[in-house]
């Protein structure tokens, strides 16, 4: 049998025994969605992902700790995150004799019955020469006509006559947003002070305020205005505007937020971060891991079987008493141990991710192909004795052509079944590790339910549920696959 | 006409046992099973040579160490290779007549050697890979060979041996796996591998014994043919010795590892002389009805002891009804007690 | 081969794998230095901290104050044994631990302390004893009803292939297969803990819990007892109920094929051929052929819980061994490692092998 025919073969089998079953049907189905998911995820992964996750500075924004959007199905009261990138939207500018003023103007639809959790700013890598200050103050236009200025104001003067403004994240000063709503709303004083208007800012000023007593939700549409406000030495002209608008764009982060109570797909942990992006870029390191680890211990549980069954003699009693001395040590610690080790070693360097990684598939490599090789070789040692094993030595048949064209071929459904069965463990494996605080870097599922337990509590559905589901799928995939692959595997089940 | 193919020399195969820890420290001696037990015969070119016994009796074994699956303890089996393979011994300076087969030999002067024996089991099911097309079966060899220089030769040569072996036309079996054949197409595809080599000598393992008794005939025929044709030595192994009566040139009659009668078929089957070989012939049916109400004796007794406790002496008298003294104490020599008949049984030797 | 034979080879060779096992151990702790990173952290602590008191004295020349902390760290290098390279420390330590001597727990080694609710000096039995009866009342309990409730359920569904009841089992068995104990876990606790507030959140109570427990039995108090007993539950139903529910699909799962291998055997056949009732036919050739292989995984698998499981025992904070284990390899203590590796291994191959020799002992076909 040549190796395309084997391949054929196994496809042969797969359609016929593995496809004919209800569990083979669910689990290739789910293995061909895994794998193309996991492909167009490892291919849209941003190569700095791994140092952008563990970076708090761009997730500063969002909102912390919030569910999913569609959390608001549920009867959650959502206010769904709005972000205006100013290095996107259109402005209006304005020359005066000593500035320079950028108006952004940008619309906010409000539908939901509750209020935004805060207002945010945020600026990263700003560069601006020759320059006095600079001045950018939001005011927000309310469905009702009133309009709050100055809500959010932020100042930077330059040294030396240039501005660098790095990793800002600026809030609005509640006391001064509330003496505002004050001034424009003197009735809601009769029923809370100023300080309780600026513990919640936001109620008010996302508030019918028609009824103070009893605030609610005013929905509709908030007109947003981003003022930029540059001051120079002397008077400036119109390159003067491009050469901000230009360190405006070539910022690496510049925007406004109204920051809500629900965060996309998935909703964000502690950090603001977006966990759907985690769980997506989670599966090929999941499947990496896997597919990997089953790979690896199937060959070499095949390659050390059929030499333990068909050589005999010492080798083989000394690869059977390895494997026992393998099968008597507790994996787990040892695994644990390791990885602690790396951890303690390699904790700095940027290298650890992928020796981290090395190490837990490693060790898992060592301590899982005993298994199949005890299968292998008790097969070897079956097929070995059959008499056209004896025919093809007898034509003059080499030892490496009798394992390839006698021995391996019937071997391949053991072989694909042990595989298919290595995956979710080595799968659920990592995952643990994660879970203890043993974690690579890379952003796994394991990583994000190590986050749920030790920064948040175990106390957020959508920061537990997910990334478990996520896991359990992967594994069923492989379970239920692996039971179809069983019954082919042991005829004596087919007729179950 | 006459001239020796294999020359077998006091051929012995034993397996050690080392069963308790003290053995395999090596301070208690191991136990040896004497599967053959040092035996000599000759066979002829173009000649059907039998080994015949009860299960057991070491000739399984005996095959399987003249076609070099298993490897002699000692003895000696010089082979007289044919011209296409003397031209690769003495590529590496093996000049003499005879070849020992139970040397180690280099990797092309062993698969040159490996051509000229061949092989066909007893069981047809479990000799043909059940995963293989009977294609793939009959073009092993010659791919293992380098036989044919492209597909289309070598199926070429694959036809050829399925015509020979008359399963015809070829094109219908080709394409078949083993499991759709009947245990007759079977044993004619596994003599097709057999042949497919040209080989000079075959080993018959008992190669009817599992088929149905209607196409025993058939084979056997088969067999006979392609001896003719090709002027093919057979050593036929069977535990049927009226099977051996009918096709063999001369017999030889094992028990517990050793020869105890041979000789001419005729004369073997005629004149049986050892009290096993006639115990063994008072076994075979009788054909003729007129005989069928005579009275049969068949006076051995007991089982075939183990071959790990062979008796002492005559290894056959512990069931022989003729036991002497002489017999508990010393093994008989094979003399031969008229031309071309040998018999290992002290009844004989003392004359 | 002899009985005795076989039973002398496989004691020599487990032995073999427990050495193995142990200075595996001690090689991983001692040459990738992860221990000793450990300990120079804390004593580097310990002299900015001597620094800091002596500064804080007035009228202190430099030069004596570098003199004075000088010898302070080299009397803490000593102290801690940094002085010699790891093979003279960790060796020593793990043949003595093979010989039951196990060693100090570092008193650096405050979360293994913590663990097991200790305070130092302690040697590393003195924590595995108290941490052992925390892992059998949650782990080794929760193993125990699950193969005691495989048991009942699998013969229920496992002759009635194909029926509803046995679709469910095995679809059961597969999803339990493929959800990991300590992220159910993280569910129950969510669920129970924190929405509807009917299990503890903090697990670390069941110390006091047990130890009142065991003090009421010492008195003999009944009432005691029974507070104490229901005051363990308590903490334990939980975790135990997270366990059992995950363990139980594959156990449903591995009983149901032991009983269908056997009901498919000759034997059995026979036996409902020659009429017998189906009572005696269920009972002495079905059940009774199932108990040895059921034994045996279970046996295995009741050793291998005193071990506890590492990160499900981590997920609840359950003072058990695993909880102590990573401890112990969180806080880089050689002696904790060593000891706890050893007894889990030592458990682990003792029990292997009482089971080959009971299989070698009570079935006729091993011997030759």
């Amino acid at each position: 049998m040549t190796l395309k025919e084997s391949i054929k073969s196994v496809i042969d089998v797969i359609r016929a025994e593995v496809w004919s079953q209800v569990t083979g049907k669910i689990a290739l189905t789910l293995l061909t969605l895994l794998v193309i998911l996991g492909i167009i995820a490892a291919i849209m992964l941003p190569p700095n992902f791994v140092q952008v996750w563990n970076d708090p500075k761009p997730w500063g924004i969002k909102p912390k700790t919030v569910p999913p959007e569609w959390a608001s199905i549920f009867g959650y009261a959502c206010v769904p995150h709005y972000e205006v990138d100013l290095r996107s939207i259109t402005y209006r500018y304005d020359i005066s004799s000593n500035s320079v003023t950028l108006r952004y103007t940008a619309v906010y639809r409000l539908t939901a019955n509750g209020y935004p959790r805060d207002l945010a700013l945020a600026i990263d890598g700003f560069r601006l020469a020759n320059v006095q200050s600079i001045r950018i103050s939001v005011s927000l236009t309310r469905p009702d006509n009133v309009k709050v200025q100055n809500v959010l104001e932020y100042l930077a003067t330059g040294i030396n006559g240039s501005i660098r403004i790095d990793g800002v994240l600026t809030n609005p000063d509640s006391m001064k947003v509330a003496s505002m709503l004050v001034t424009l709303y003197p009735q809601l004083l009769a029923y809370s002070s100023v300080y309780d208007i600026a513990r919640e800012y936001t109620k008010y000023l996302f508030g019918d305020l028609t009824k103070p007593d009893n605030v609610a939700t005013l929905n509709g549409e908030y007109r947003v205005e981003v003022t930029i406000d540059v001051t120079y030495l002397r008077s400036p002209s119109r390159s003067d505007v491009d050469k901000l608008l230009s360190a405006i764009k070539s910022s690496t982060n510049f925007r406004f937020a109204i920051v809500g109570t629900c965060y996309g797909l998935m909703g964000t942990d502690y950090r603001g971060r977006d966990i759907a992006e985690a769980l997506f870029f989670g599966l090929p390191v999941a499947l990496l891991i896997g597919f990997g680890t089953a790979v690896a211990t199937t060959l070499i549980g095949l390659f050390a079987g059929l030499v333990s069954g068909y050589y005999g003699g010492f080798i083989d009693e000394f690869i059977q008493r390895f494997i026992d001395v393998l099968g008597s040590i507790p994996t787990l610690p040892i695994l644990i141990l390791l990885a602690v080790a790396v951890q303690q070693a390699y904790g700095a360097s940027p290298l650890k991710p992928f020796i981290m990684l090395m190490t837990i598939l490693g060790t898992l490599i060592v301590f899982g192909w005993g298994g199949l090789a005890i299968v292998v070789r008790s097969m070897t040692l079956s097929l070995k004795a059959e008499a056209y094993v004896e025919a093809a030595r007898i034509v003059g048949a080499s030892n490496w052509w009798i394992m390839r064209k006698h021995i391996i071929p019937q071997l391949l459904p053991y072989i694909a079944a042990q595989m298919v069965y290595a995956t979710p463990s080595a799968i659920l494996t990592e995952a643990g590790l994660s879970i203890l605080g043993l974690q690579h870097g890379l952003p796994t599922w394991g990583g994000i339910l190590a986050d749920a337990r030790i920064y948040g509590n175990i106390a957020y559905w959508w920061w537990i549920f997910p990334p478990g589901i996520a896991i359990s799928i992967t594994s069923l995939t492989f379970v239920l696959l692996g039971l179809a692959l069983e019954r082919v595997v042991e005829p004596r089940l087919r007729r179950v | 006409m006459s001239e020796p193919i294999l020359i077998v020399e006091n051929l012995k195969k034993y397996y050690i046992l080392r069963g308790s820890l003290l053995q395999v420290l090596g301070l208690r001696p191991p136990i040896y099973v004497r599967a053959v037990d040092g035996i000599s015969f000759t066979v002829n070119r173009g000649e059907i040579f039998c080994l015949a016994g009860e299960s057991g009796c070491g000739k399984t074994t005996t095959g399987k160490v003249i076609v070099r699956l298993l490897e002699p303890t000692s003895g000696k089996m010089l082979y007289k290779p044919s011209p296409d393979a003397r031209r690769v011994l003495e590529k590496y300076g093996y000049k003499q007549e005879y070849v020992d087969l139970a040397m180690e030999y280099p990797k092309e002067v062993d698969k040159a050697l490996r051509r000229e024996i061949q092989m066909v089991f007893q069981d047809p099911f479990g000799s043909l890979n059940p995963r293989m097309k009977i294609k793939d079966i009959l073009e092993e060899p010659l791919l293992i060979h380098n036989i044919g220089r492209d597909p289309t030769e070598r199926l070429e040569h694959v036809m050829k041996a399925l015509e020979e072996v008359k399963l015809t036309p070829p094109q219908e079996f080709i394409d078949r796996y083993p499991h759709m054949l009947s245990g007759g197409q079977r044993q004619r595809v596994a003599i097709a591998r057999a042949l497919i080599l040209r080989p000079s000598l075959i080993v018959a393992d008992e190669p009817v014994s599992m088929l149905d008794v209607s196409i025993r005939a058939e084979i056997l025929q088969l067999m006979l043919e392609i001896r003719k044709t090709r002027n093919i030595s057979y050593v036929f192994i069977t535990h049927d010795l009226a099977i051996a009566a009918n096709i063999c040139d001369r017999i030889a009659v094992m028990y517990l590892g050793k020869i105890v009668e041979m000789g001419e078929t005729a004369k073997v089957v005629d004149n049986p002389l050892h009290p096993y070989t006639r115990a063994l012939m008072q076994a075979v049916p009788e054909p003729d009805p007129r005989n069928r109400l005579k009275l049969r004796k068949l006076d051995i007794k007991g089982e075939v002891p183990s071959a790990i406790n062979i008796p002492p002496g005559c290894r056959f008298h512990p069931r022989c009804p003729f036991a002497m003294d002489v017999c508990r104490r010393e093994e008989p020599p094979l003399v031969e007690v008229e031309p071309g008949h040998y018999v290992a049984c002290w009844l004989y030797a003392k004359k | 081969m002899g009985v005795g034979t076989i039973i002398i080879r496989r004691a020599i060779f487990l032995t073999i794998a427990l050495i193995i096992a142990v200075f595996l151990t001690a090689i991983i702790i001692g040459a990738t230095g992860y221990a000793d990173s450990v300990i120079k952290a804390i004593i580097n602590e310990e002299v900015r901290a001597y620094r800091q008191s002596l500064s804080r004295m007035p009228g202190v020349n430099e030069t004596y104050v570098n003199k004075l902390v000088g010898e302070y760290e080299r009397t803490l290098i000593e102290a801690y044994g940094l002085n010699k390279p790891w093979i003279y420390r960790i060796i020593p330590l793990a043949i003595s631990t093979l010989t039951f001597r196990f060693g100090e727990v570092s008193a650096s080694a405050t979360s293994v302390f913590d663990v097991a609710g200790v305070q130092p000096p302690a040697t590393a039995s003195d924590v595995i004893v108290v941490c052992l009866p925390r892992t059998i009342v949650m782990v080794t309990i929760a193993e125990l009803i699950t193969i005691l409730l495989a048991m009942v359920i699998a013969p229920r569904i496992a002759f009635k292939v194909g029926s509803l009841a046995d679709r469910l089992a095995v679809a059961y068995a597969a999803i339990m297969n493929a959800i990991p104990i300590w992220w159910l876990a993280l569910i129950m606790i969510f669920v129970f803990s924190y929405r509807l507030g009917i299990a503890p959140q903090q697990f670390r109570g069941v110390i006091r819990a047990l130890d009142n427990l065991a003090l009421a039995y010492s008195k003999g108090d009944m009432v005691g007892i029974f507070t104490g007993f229901l005051n363990v539950l308590q903490y334990a139903w939980l975790p135990i109920l997270t366990i059992v529910i995950v363990l139980l699909g594959p156990w449903i799962y591995s009983v149901r094929a032991v009983l269908l291998r056997i009901v498919r055997e000759d034997f059995v056949t026979a036996a409902e051929a020659r009429g017998l009732p189906r009572e005696v036919v269920y009972r002495r050739y079905i059940l009774r052929p199932t108990l040895s292989p059921i034994i045996t995984s279970a046996l295995l698998a009741l050793a291998g819980t005193l071990g506890g499981y590492i990160i499900t025992e981590s997920v609840f904070d359950w003072p058990g061994m695993g909880t102590l284990y990573y401890a112990a390899i969180q806080s880089g203590d050689p002696a904790t490692i060593l000891s706890l590796t050893y007894v889990l291994t030592l458990v682990y191959v003792i029990a292997r092998f009482i089971l080959e020799v009971l299989y070698v002992a009570l079935d006729p076909r091993v011997r030759l």
